[in-house]
């Protein structure tokens, strides 16, 4: 999936000062779009995963304790959709920063698409836990973690949802 | 996956590619837009509120 080589594109053009800023800034807004879309859809997905675990606990245990413990796994994976969610918010709260002329807006915002892809890394592991993927998530990180491993700006610590 | 899970999807997944392709002719939207608020309940949340209801009916509070 080409999404977030887009976002990685655009991120990339940032870091190196390009001259067209609006027209980057324009690209930059438009991949935030897509992975929007893209948490959108992996969201949905988890939902209806998560309504057929949970039927499947509740037919299978007659404790209340046993089904929290058979859905547990389930639950982190919610969890972390959030924080996948709460951490594309960030980064477009850091993108608007940035064009609004922020002294490190442009750190700042490689530092929040490093703490988006972070997220993404979780909900991909959580999901291989479960025996299961997203497509769109696992796609996207191909492409992305590329961009923010070596030599890219790190996620903040203690900033990650 | 179970196909019934693929089945509910499709109709998103389909009208993600058409934003996909719409996205270039129209000014971006923006990720609050399009998933809400962050105090704003993802599908997720939703199906797990709806599960422990139905846990809470089953084996009580």
């Amino acid at each position: 999936m080409r999404l977030l080589q887009i976002l990685a594109l655009s991120f990339l053009v940032l870091a190196a000062g390009c001259p067209k800023e609006k027209r980057a800034l324009n690209i930059a807004r438009k991949s935030v779009e897509i992975s929007a879309q893209t948490v959108q859809l992996a969201d949905l997905q988890v939902s209806f995963l998560y309504q057929d675990a949970a039927e499947t606990c509740l037919a299978s245990w007659d404790t209340r304790a046993s089904y929290d413990a058979c859905i547990a796994k389930w639950d982190k994976t919610v969890l972390a959709v959030n924080a996948m969610k709460i951490s594309l918010l960030s980064l477009e709260t850091a993108l608007d920063a940035w064009e609004a002329g922020s002294p490190n807006g442009r750190d700042n915002l490689l530092g929040a698409a490093a703490c988006f892809v972070e997220t993404m890394v979780n909900v991909q592991s959580l999901l291989a836990v479960l025996g299961t993927d997203v497509p769109a998530i696992n796609q996207g990180l191909a492409t992305v973690s590329g961009m923010f491993g070596e030599g890219g700006i790190a996620c903040p610590q203690g900033v990650t949802p | 996956m179970n196909w019934s899970s693929v089945t509910k999807i499709i109709p998103s997944v389909i009208s993600f590619v058409g934003s996909m392709i719409g996205t270039r002719k129209r000014p971006p939207k923006r990720a609050d837009e399009i998933l809400g608020g962050a105090d704003e309940l993802t599908e997720s949340q939703k199906a797990k509120a709806a599960a422990d209801a139905a846990a809470d009916a089953k084996f009580g509070k």
